[in-house]
């Protein structure tokens, strides 16, 4: 850490609570997530009012950007379970700062993942069909039912450690809007500071961290088997559960990096997330995008070397043919390069390793693309007289807006988190400079009687 | 609009060159062609059941006139034994303007069977078919029990012949008969001995329908024995679409992933709502 000393409780309170209140330029970059929300609505109104004909989707290519951005999504908010709970139960202290940080993004991303499914539909109206007809025998049924836990566990995990910090929020946001107030009152669940108080919630959230891995690697394993559950070519592999989940660290990862910079910059907290913080995640990085890059060489090489008749043509419009371009950008540019430059002490410093999380987020979106749309150009049958539509593949404006829209929404969950909730837990980073419960439960007493004297004249 | 004119114009005569190419162009050659066999009554009623398949609907039956299609000509018509039988060969093989060639349709030896057909009309032809009168003959059928054999006797109401006939076994499957032999020929008596097979399957009961029918109809007639007997082995008929299966609808899922998925969303459920109890607890605790 740049700042060895310890801090003191005051400081602290007020380091992380002032962001909470300072909007500086704040409104501007929710008048641009309105704007990029608004231009999906009016998309998406169209296709309420058309059908999936707004969108490039036909008989062939029936997943596109959509299904792509849904695993993106679901990727993404797998950090969630990387960071606070496996990181977590390893007793690795570095992440009290950003634990919160993936906790949002996991929240914020896997609520639109389920949204974007909902998009995808032509018939969004007749969604219940899909649970009044439901196949438990269907990867699909165990998907919805793990998204949902996945939520549940991730809302919990997000609170649970929010609660004692509520006395503090109570304290300081007494200029707030009362609103805000209220939210504070509403989760404070009768927050004393006391020992057993304590114990309850280190308790339900070492259960809940254990809870989370095997739905967090269920619902991405389930996610990979929508495809692998077919024989499909491209898709019928049996990596595909672990070679999903270990590309998910990679995005989650780069994602919370990205968020981590911004966050650090415009609160100001240099001091909390440190150029080590940084550096602990580039080198996290490393690890999940090596483990990725195995599963890759893997996934490819594998086909590559039989070429059996049917995989060639799929493994020769990745390597050499229509989806060349794009293949070897996101292999090389959004994972082998970042791999080797994260290698590199410099890179990993703040500004450098925003940057190449920025490769590595777009180079995992498209890399869904790539899993998801070449092996829905080639006929699952043999077939004549094919329209050369159908082979043919690139979203439209409307799906473009839609897609922008959906990832608006969960950065604005992201950003109403951040903006509501001190960005990482007081009282665990209290803990780490050494305050004892003791001393956090008088400072919130302290200025209780301080307000309390405000108030009084 | 004088541009229009003239690609009018010339559109229709290049439609209409269309109609004079479609002469015939006949070489030496194939004029001269022979069939591979010399014409018989047999293979000429072959080439009739083929004729009345592709041929009649436009060409009508010869000498009748009464083809659907007035400019396909009547086959028996005395216009047409003008052509040797190469050519007529040549014509079925590869058609000409609206009418499609065979080759891809029959055999070699089919399409010289439907030129044997229709050459019977001409006068000089030294086949008739049009003059074969339909012997009835009768097929009387025993089927022994103890040794499965099927001895088939056909009798004629004159005073013809019945060794020598072609006579046909099957028995009857879901799509089509199912041949237990090739066509076996009668002897002297007119009787024909065959060996059922073991193998064939029937239903629940062994049942199963034996079907015995001359090979040629059109020289035998269409006299046929039909019997049900138990001579074939036992077939239990599973409804799978009952079973519980993984391809199944989402009622007929196997009990084990049923009892799997529930156990888990019980567990995981179960254990969420511990943790969320242990939240209310919090306020009670608070003095402790």
């Amino acid at each position: 850490m740049s700042n060895t000393e310890n801090k003191s409780l005051g400081k602290i309170v007020n380091d992380l609570t002032r962001p909470l209140k300072n909007h500086k330029g704040f409104i501007f970059w929710i008048i641009f997530l309105a704007l990029v929300i608004i231009n999906g609505l009016v998309a998406y109104y169209g296709q309420l009012k058309i059908g999936l004909g707004t969108t490039a989707l036909s008989d062939y290519v029936s997943w596109g950007l959509y299904i792509s951005s849904f695993i993106f999504f679901v990727a993404t908010a797998l950090v969630g379970m990387l960071i606070s709970s496996v990181l977590g139960l390893l007793g690795i202290k570095w992440i009290t700062p950003i634990a919160r940080i993936a906790e949002m993004v996991a929240i914020g991303f896997v609520m639109l993942a389920g949204i974007v499914i909902i998009l995808d539909m032509g018939r969004p109206e007749r969604l219940l069909n899909v649970f009044v007809h439901a196949r438990i025998q269907s990867p699909i049924f165990w998907d919805a039912t793990v998204v949902t836990f996945y939520v549940i566990i991730s809302l919990l995990l997000f609170l649970l450690p929010l609660i004692p910090d509520i006395p503090f929020l109570k304290k300081t946001m007494t200029d707030q809007p009362k609103w805000k107030q209220l939210i504070y009152k509403m989760l404070s669940f009768g927050w004393v500071g006391s020992e057993e108080q304590y114990k309850i919630v280190k308790r339900s959230m070492r259960i809940l961290a254990i809870l989370i891995i095997p739905v967090a690697l269920g619902i991405h394993t389930v996610t990979s088997w929508l495809f692998a559950m077919t024989p499909r070519i491209g898709w019928d592999s049996t990596i595909f559960g672990p070679y999903y989940v270990s590309g998910a660290f990679v995005a989650g990862s780069a994602a919370v990096v990205i968020l981590m910079y911004v966050i650090r910059n415009t609160y100001k907290i240099k001091d909390y997330i440190t150029e080590m913080h940084f550096d602990k995640m580039a080198k996290l990085l490393v690890l999940v995008m090596l483990v990725y890059v195995y599963f890759n060489i893997n996934e490819y090489i594998v086909p590559a070397y039989k070429m059996k008749s049917g995989d060639d043509a799929h493994i020769f419009a990745l390597f050499a043919g229509h989806f060349a371009l794009m293949f070897w950008l996101v292999q090389i540019g959004g994972l082998l390069l970042p791999t080797v430059l994260f290698l590199f002490k410099p890179f990993r410093k703040p500004l450098p390793a925003m940057l190449i999380s920025i490769a590595v987020v777009i180079g995992a979106f498209f890399k869904r693309y790539i899993i998801t749309v070449p092996t829905l150009v080639h006929s699952n049958f043999p077939a004549d007289n094919v329209p050369a539509s159908y082979t043919e593949y690139w979203p439209t404006f409307s799906e473009w807006s839609i897609t922008f829209m959906a990832i608006a929404l969960a950065l604005l969950i992201v950003t109403i988190l951040a903006k509501l909730f001190p960005i990482m837990p007081i009282w665990e980073v209290a803990h780490d400079n050494g305050i004892s419960n003791h001393e956090m439960n008088l400072f919130i007493e302290n200025k209780q009687e301080d307000n309390e004297e405000v108030e009084i004249p | 609009m004088k541009n229009i004119i003239t690609s009018a114009i010339f559109t229709l005569l290049l439609v209409s060159s269309f109609g004079v190419k479609a002469q015939w162009e006949i070489s030496e050659e194939v004029k001269n062609k022979k069939a591979p066999n010399e014409i018989s009554q047999e293979l000429a009623l072959k080439g009739k059941k083929l004729y009345n398949q592709a041929c009649v609907s436009c060409h009508g039956t010869p000498t009748q006139a009464d083809g659907l299609l007035p400019t396909a000509t009547d086959l028996g018509s005395d216009k047409y034994f003008d052509r040797t039988e190469g050519e007529a060969y040549f014509q079925i093989t590869e058609g000409m303007a609206a009418m499609p060639g065979f080759a891809d349709k029959f055999s070699d030896e089919e399409r010289w069977n439907i030129v044997h057909f229709i050459r019977s009309y001409n006068p000089e032809s030294t086949v008739d078919i049009s003059s074969i009168k339909t012997i009835n003959y009768k097929i009387d059928v025993k089927l022994n029990d103890s040794d499965k054999s099927i001895v088939a006797t056909i009798s004629a109401d004159s005073s013809v012949t019945v060794s020598g006939v072609k006579m046909e076994f099957f028995v009857k499957r879901y799509f089509g008969n199912l041949p237990i032999t090739a066509p076996v020929v009668t002897n002297e008596e007119g009787t024909v001995t065959v060996a059922f097979p073991n193998d064939i399957p029937g239903d629940a009961h062994g049942d199963l329908e034996i079907i015995v029918k001359f090979e040629n109809s059109d020289l035998h007639g269409t006299a046929e024995f039909r019997k049900n007997v138990a001579w074939g082995t036992h077939t239990e008929y599973v409804d799978i679409l009952s079973q519980r299966t993984m391809w199944g609808v989402g009622s007929k899922a196997p009990w084990w992933i049923i009892g799997i998925y529930f156990g888990i969303v019980i567990g995981v459920t179960l254990t969420i709502l511990y943790v969320v109890f242990q939240l209310f607890l919090l306020k009670k605790v608070r003095n402790k």
